[in-house]
């Protein structure tokens, strides 16, 4: 399939489009309208206005990819299309004919929905800047090796290459950490009785007090009670002396006899029995993707009800329980003797979701940028969250095969609720993580391609796409996105947990709609103070220096008087 | 307000309280209309309130403020519509004014029965009247008493839906809402605008002060927001005792209207974080020590009532304890200059905009409130900066101090170099003036110079840490470094430190009792 086939009217002329603008002296929206013409290539809709002595040229681009979804509205007078996209900015476009607004429109709806990986925006970017290896090899399984075992001798854990082709675990990295003392023979065993093939393996090792968050799927008992010898090896051997083992299990645990008969399960206390199971319930990527559209309209029309609306949504409900859930972990695995393993269905969201918020409150270093980018590629890239099904449409569309969820959305936003609870204990501030939210649903680096290792190889990503982390950590790029607050803070840290401690995410799910101008001039302000505030101290440094030596001088001089030293 | 003016007059009509014991002894009225139509004006108007001069823009459009005509059905009063012609007529680029009435009509309706009500747009030449729906102290004080019940109750998972059935926020818009209509009038038709209630001293306190803050970057600085509380709320007779409930006199007087007006400022702040010079904790302790009657601000419900109870002479001024504390309620985020601090504040009363004030409301609620207060570390900082500032002043004397000294003694043997607070100007005269080396009494010694050397400590304590008491500090209580040691301290140990003036800007530097004494600067 060729683009151009999909595009029957490369131009249009005589086109309006209406946007909201934030007009910052009033301090409101008003309503934009612009004339020109809309030009449709492989990967964008161009709009640009008609030349005007008045105003200077706009032009308006939209990347096909970033389009949510397409509202037409043909009547005898109007042929207008409304444009929703992902970032949950709206157009409304007016034709002057009724077949242009449908050939747009029809081609609009194939490109906005293309599945074909190969032919998305990132191959087709590597021009904005040079591919660099490094950055697509900027984590490695080695690398959280060496921080969880400084000693490697004294290590109960070694790294498997079980799945270096991929074929134990299709969705699994190919290097996991595992138990030293389980062979590869009995990981293959486990690996048939866990859903995708993804066994236990290890995600976080707390060095402060030997504790551990393992994740899998859910076992595969199915009706006839299956076990497998293997897998309650791996448990076993896991856990040292002393330790309570739990696993967390993120499903109802009214739902488990569904689970069973549908040849999955749990792990049965009489076959695991050193491990207590704790079923929590986490709303699933799909319900979560209810919540997320709910959250949005209450949002995008909020003139009544507006609280009642947000609380309806349960998008509050599943933050406040993603952090619950997480801070219970930390608080077992550093104040107790806890051990975790964490499953849901397949793993593959709440899963990951609960361990790297867990990892954020137990891990000072994840709270780093580097470190936050290492816990986005270990625990959400290798870990095999299916990137390219679950944000192939936002908070306006679905797809038929209800594919999507926002977790990694609620990871976000968690994790921003955290930085406003702890302002100054992370490193990179509310921007990177909006930067984070705008490159998952479209980006022209291919990070977030595909749905897991194996198909990010495939597809070549390392080598045809520049990685996202390149564009992080270009000079000018990475000062966005640093806390000038920030001081390290070795501790766990504690969320507050009930509502009132946590905020709606104005500046992303409002962005369109708020004037962040009064608060952009606020975040400036305090760059300046902390500027400022540098300066002062080399200033005083050198002053104390220079007075040493001058001092130094007047005693050897003789014109200081030294008699009480 | 470059009064009085041609156009505005003070009058000592009710120096004695004589017309209106609820209004202070000096008013504002057009310079061109005569007492008998004050008189007769004030008799129209229930308690005596009469139309007077709440705020005068540059451009002559005025803001006036009184109580509701006792109209009745079809009741009037010539004199009150003459008085109207000359308020009117102060503003010569508007050919109509507005009439204001922030009462939802239905309740204007039925204080009509009462032979009270509104302004008959038939009878007043030029006017444009307005009902914009506050509504009264009533639903006011049932709507605080859900909201605090919504902010305790501990099993909060509908936390949300409860507060919309507050409707806190919806009334918090209302406010803000209808000073928005004024400011508009005022600033952007150039129109003048009279406001009232029922007796104006609720609503039309709050919506008056709300919209004078908006209009005029004077009342967001901490001088100025203090003459807007004493002049709307104060002089012009809010009922502090009754609304807050400071004598057990009568429960359905209660209700939160000041606080309410602290909130609608809080959330001008919350929106505009740069343009007022006062920080959240100030609103906070103002809330505070309204009801404290630690001080006798607040005391009484009018000026005349302060007046007879001598709150004067017989109580402190929360005012002066206020400035005693400075340093805890100063926006480190304020800019004066910045767009939005110098011009009219036009806030987003959108209800997503508005926010639950969690920092009052769960106060002492630790668990609720973020470990890491932003504010805090931001105060630091700058507080930081301007102490290394002055130490740096002092380094620098200092090294001067010591290269003359190491200079003059080429030149002679025997010079002592005097430490009073001029010293610096002596060296420049002894430099010249070979006999006033002699008079140099103290020696710059080694000690003195360690003294200076740590004066002030580079590298504070974060403001994560607790105070050396280990007291856990409730979420509106300050936290001050010691300059000298840097260690964090709480309010309460605040008072066995010291604030001391640098001797190069006279600046106040604070610092703790431990260091006061090796501390100079």
């Amino acid at each position: 399939m060729d683009f151009m086939d999909l595009i029957e009217m490369p131009r249009v002329d005589n086109v309006k489009v209406y946007r909201q603008i934030q007009n910052y002296e009033l301090n409101q929206l008003v309503t934009q309208k612009l004339f020109g013409s809309l030009n449709l290539t492989s990967h964008h809709l161009i709009f640009i206005t008609q030349t005007d002595l008045q105003k200077p040229r706009e032009e308006i681009w939209i990347v096909h990819s970033s389009i949510d979804s397409l509202e037409k509205n043909v009547t005898e007078a109007k042929f207008q299309l409304m444009i929703k996209c992902k970032n949950f900015q709206i157009y409304f476009v007016d034709f002057p004919t009724a077949y242009c607004c449908n050939s747009i429109h029809k081609s609009l709806e194939s490109l906005s929905n293309l599945t074909t990986e190969n032919m998305k925006l990132p191959f087709f970017c590597q021009t904005i800047s040079k591919i660099n290896q490094e950055d697509w090899n900027f984590y490695s399984i080695e690398k959280s090796y060496k921080r969880f075992f400084p000693n490697e001798d004294s290590s109960e854990w070694r790294i498997s290459e079980i799945n270096n082709d991929f074929k134990i675990s299709p969705s699994y990295p190919k290097k996991v950490i595992v138990p030293k003392n389980i062979d590869d023979q009995a990981l293959i065993k486990s690996s048939q009785f866990r859903s995708m093939g993804r066994f236990p393996i290890l995600s976080y090792y707390h060095k402060k007090t030997n504790s551990f968050i393992l994740r899998s799927s859910q076992p595969l008992l199915g009706s006839n009670n299956k076990r497998c010898k293997e897998d309650e090896l791996i448990l076993k051997c896991a856990l040292p002396k002393g330790k309570q083992g739990y696993v967390y299990d993120l499903r109802d645990a009214s739902i488990l006899k569904t689970a069973v008969s549908k040849g999955g399960g749990y792990e049965t206390e009489v076959n695991y029995p050193l491990w207590k199971r704790i079923n929590k319930h986490m709303d699933r990527f799909d319900q979560l993707h209810i919540s997320y559209s709910k959250l949005i309209d209450a949002c995008i029309n909020s003139s009544t009800q507006f609280f009642y609306k947000l609380d309806t949504s349960a998008w509050f409900y599943n933050i406040r329980q993603a952090l619950y859930l997480s801070f219970l972990i930390a608080d077992e695995i550093h104040n107790k003797n806890g051990c975790f393993l964490i499953h849901g269905w397949d793993g593959l969201d709440n899963t990951l979701l609960i361990s790297s918020l867990a990892q954020i409150l137990l891990d000072p270093e994840s709270r780093t940028l580097d470190g936050f980018i290492d816990l986005i590629e270990k625990e959400w890239l290798h870990a095999g969250h299916p990137f390219s099904k679950r944000y192939f449409k936002s908070a306006f569309g679905t797809t038929p095969q209800k594919q999507e969820g926002p977790v990694f959305v609620l990871f976000l936003d968690c994790v921003r609720q955290l930085c406003e609870q702890f302002c100054l204990s992370f490193e990179f501030n509310e921007d990177f993580l909006i930067m984070l939210f705008d490159n998952l649903y479209t980006s022209e680096y291919g990070t977030f391609l595909g749905n897991n290792q194996n198909e990010r190889e495939q597809l070549l990503v390392s080598s045809r796409t520049v990685s996202l982390w390149t564009y992080v950590k270009n000079e000018e790029n990475i000062k966005k996105f640093i806390n000038p607050l920030y001081k390290i803070n070795d501790d766990v840290i504690w969320p507050s947990i009930f509502t009132q401690s946590l905020s709606l995410w104005s500046n992303l799910f409002l962005r369109y709609q708020i004037n962040s101008k009064p608060s952009d001039e606020a975040k400036k302000e305090i760059v300046k103070l902390v500027e400022t505030n540098l300066q002062v101290k080399i200033k005083v440094e050198k002053l104390r220096n220079d007075l040493l030596e001058l001092q130094k001088e007047a005693i050897d001089v003789g014109v200081l008087n030294s008699e009480n030293y | 307000m470059g009064l009085p003016n041609n156009k505005w007059t003070m009058t000592n009509l009710n120096s004695d309280y004589q017309i209106c014991d609820t209004y202070p002894n000096v008013l504002f009225v057009p310079a061109s209309v005569e007492d008998k139509i004050l008189q007769s004006s004030a008799n129209f108007r229930s308690r005596g309130r009469l139309p007077v001069l709440s705020y005068l823009h540059p451009n002559g459009a005025s803001l006036t403020r009184c109580s509701q005509p006792l109209s009745g059905f079809n009741g009037r009063c010539d004199e009150d519509e003459q008085l109207l012609q000359h308020i009117l007529m102060t503003n010569e680029n508007s050919k109509f004014m507005y009439v204001v009435d922030t009462r939802p009509k239905i309740n204007a309706m039925a204080n009509k029965a009462q032979g009270k009500g509104y302004e008959n747009e038939t009878n007043y030449k030029n006017i444009q009247f307005h009902f914009i729906g506050i509504e009264n102290i009533h639903v006011m004080r049932n709507s605080l008493d859900k909201l605090v019940k919504c902010a305790d109750s501990s099993s909060n998972s509908s936390f949300l839906t409860e507060l919309e059935k507050t409707e806190w926020l919806k009334h918090i818009k209302a406010i803000i809402d209808t000073s928005v209509f004024l400011v508009e009038a005022i600033n952007d038709q150039n129109t003048s605008v009279l406001v009232h209630c029922s007796d104006g001293w609720d609503r039309t306190a709050q919506t008056c002060a709300l919209a004078s803050l908006l209009l005029d970057p004077y009342y967001r600085s901490i001088h100025g927001f203090q003459v807007l509380i004493e002049k709307e709320w104060l002089l012009f007779g809010h009922k502090f005792s009754h609304r807050c409930g400071h004598l057990f006199e009568n429960d359905k007087e209660i209700s939160p209207i000041f606080s309410q007006f602290l909130e609608c400022v809080w959330q001008l702040q919350l929106q505009f974080p740069c343009a007022f010079e006062f920080n959240e904790t100030y609103l906070i302790k103002l809330h505070e020590h309204v009801y404290s009657c630690q001080f006798g601000t607040f005391i009484g419900n009018c000026q005349k009532e302060r007046n007879d109870l001598k709150i004067n002479e017989l109580t402190y001024s929360l005012w002066d304890y206020f400035q005693s504390k400075i340093y805890d309620f100063i926006n480190p985020l304020y800019i004066p200059n910045s767009f939005y601090s110098n011009s009219v504040l036009r806030p987003d009363t959108r209800i997503f905009s508005l926010k639950f004030w969690r920092s009052l409301y769960n106060r002492f609620d630790s668990a609720i409130n973020p470990s890491e207060k932003l504010i805090d570390s931001v105060s630091m900082l700058s507080y930081n900066t301007s102490s290394l500032q002055e130490y740096s002043k002092l380094l620098e004397k200092r090294c001067a101090q010591l290269k003359k000294l190491i200079q003059l003694n080429k030149n002679d043997e025997n010079v002592l170099i005097d430490l009073s607070e001029d010293d610096f100007e002596k060296i420049e005269i002894s430099d010249k003036n070979e006999n006033e080396k002699k008079s140099f009494e103290k020696k710059l010694t080694l000690d003195e110079i360690s003294i200076d050397f740590n004066s002030i400590d580079l590298n504070w304590k974060s403001t994560r840490k607790n105070c050396v008491c280990y007291e856990p500090f409730d979420f509106a209580s300050s936290k001050l470094n010691c300059s000298r040691c840097g260690e964090i301290l709480c309010e309460r140990c605040v008072e066995n430190g010291k604030y001391v003036s640098s001797s190069a800007s006279n600046k106040l530097i604070f610092v703790c009792k431990n260091c006061v004494d090796q501390f100079r600067l």
